[in-house]
């Protein structure tokens, strides 16, 4: 196609359009603040292996902070999670007495809230913490949330996943602060 | 590092692997009249849409991880998130009576043509917002406002030449971001 043609064509693509409404400029803010405001998920592929001991450490802070806070919003305001479908872990080697529930809830929007009930689990060692995983066949797994227990074993964390994500499997992994990784909850 | 320079594709990988709020700004300048006006389009309550537009930029920053460069543009991902968005709101209404049904059925685009007719529409609104802006302001007035290139140049007290230069290049620049976007061939 010529470059006029092109230039034409795209012409003719921006009057088809035509314009789109402003939108208010408080939007921006408040977007901004829904998108952005309190972190209930943790993803660690950003920090992942820190290369220094400081960063490990930094990190397994990072991670008790947000699952505690975790912790509290679901104590809060959990009270409107609709479970549309619920998994149940048990842990493996030397945490067999270890389960989990993964609750999926129902979509919200183009989201499906998660929550994960672990019992039994230790708190990771130190500079460690736990990983959440889904995987759909042979496709990349996908982390999900980073969550560390509390001396009674138990933790609740949340997350939430695109509504049409295909899954198969699920599992949590201990993170070591080394970098070495060992599944610790499978599909019961 | 600039990150609007960077491709949406990129923008979202940031935002879904760093959670890097300052990518998400960048979609965000990038697509928020885009989405916007789809929401507008779909939903029609001013009030309304800017929820909608509200939780479709939240689920953006919660869903990027769920993006996937090789399954489509980040710009067709975008217009799914906020359609979802805005027909979620759709089916929340409350249901309202029917009024008389018409005799006819409507000539107008069938579901499958509009939603291709919008995605369209939003694609070369978020790339007229990915223009810079001494580009973006001439495009706007001339293609948006219908303004000629004399009124434009009067409107923004520039030369004419000026303006024939920033129109041109900004079409030039619209035609390789659509063509990325398979909206002209």
């Amino acid at each position: 196609m010529s470059d006029e043609r092109y230039i034409s064509e795209i012409e003719d693509r921006l009057r088809e359009a035509g314009a789109p409404p402003t939108p208010p400029a408080h939007l921006h803010a408040i977007a901004r603040a829904e998108a952005l405001g309190p972190p209930d998920v943790v993803d660690i592929r950003s920090v992942v292996r820190p290369s220094s001991r400081v960063g490990r450490l930094v990190l397994a802070a990072a991670v008790l902070t947000a699952s505690a806070a975790a912790a509290l919003v679901i104590g809060v305001g959990g009270s409107g999670f609709h479970v549309d479908r619920s998994v149940h872990l048990q842990g493996a080697g030397p945490v067999a007495s270890a389960s989990a529930v993964v609750d999926v809830g129902a979509f919200s929007g183009p989201v499906r809230d998660v929550q994960v009930h672990v019992n039994g689990l230790p708190p990771a060692p130190k500079g460690g913490y736990y990983e959440l995983w889904m995987q759909d066949g042979s496709s990349e797994p996908t982390g999900l949330v980073a969550f560390d227990t509390s001396g009674t074993g138990s933790v609740v964390a949340n997350t939430t996943i695109p509504k049409d994500m295909p899954w198969t499997k699920c599992w949590v992994t201990l993170e070591r602060a080394d970098g070495s990784r060992t599944t610790v909850l499978t599909l019961a | 590092m600039d990150l609007s320079a960077l491709s949406d594709e990129d923008l979202l990988e940031l935002v879904a692997e760093r959670r890097d709020g300052e990518a998400f700004e960048v979609l965000y300048r990038r697509y928020s009249r885009a989405v916007y006006a789809v929401v507008r389009r779909m939903v029609g309550d001013p009030g309304r849409s800017e929820d909608v537009v509200q939780e479709a930029f939240a689920s953006v920053w919660r869903a990027a991880r769920g993006y996937r460069r090789e399954r489509g543009s980040g710009a067709g991902w975008m217009f799914a998130i906020s359609r979802n968005a805005a027909a979620d709101a759709l089916r929340a209404r409350t249901p309202v009576a029917v009024g008389d049904l018409p005799d006819q059925a409507d000539p107008g685009l069938g579901p499958e043509e509009r939603t291709a007719a919008g995605l369209e529409a939003f694609k070369v609104h978020a790339a007229v917002d990915s223009l810079p802006e001494r580009e973006r302001e001439v495009i706007e007035l001339a293609y948006f406002s219908g303004l000629s290139q004399s009124e434009v140049a009067e409107r923004l007290s520039l030369p004419l030449g000026t303006v024939k230069t920033r129109t041109r290049s900004g079409l030039a620049r619209l035609a390789e971001r659509l063509a990325d976007e398979r909206v002209v061939s």
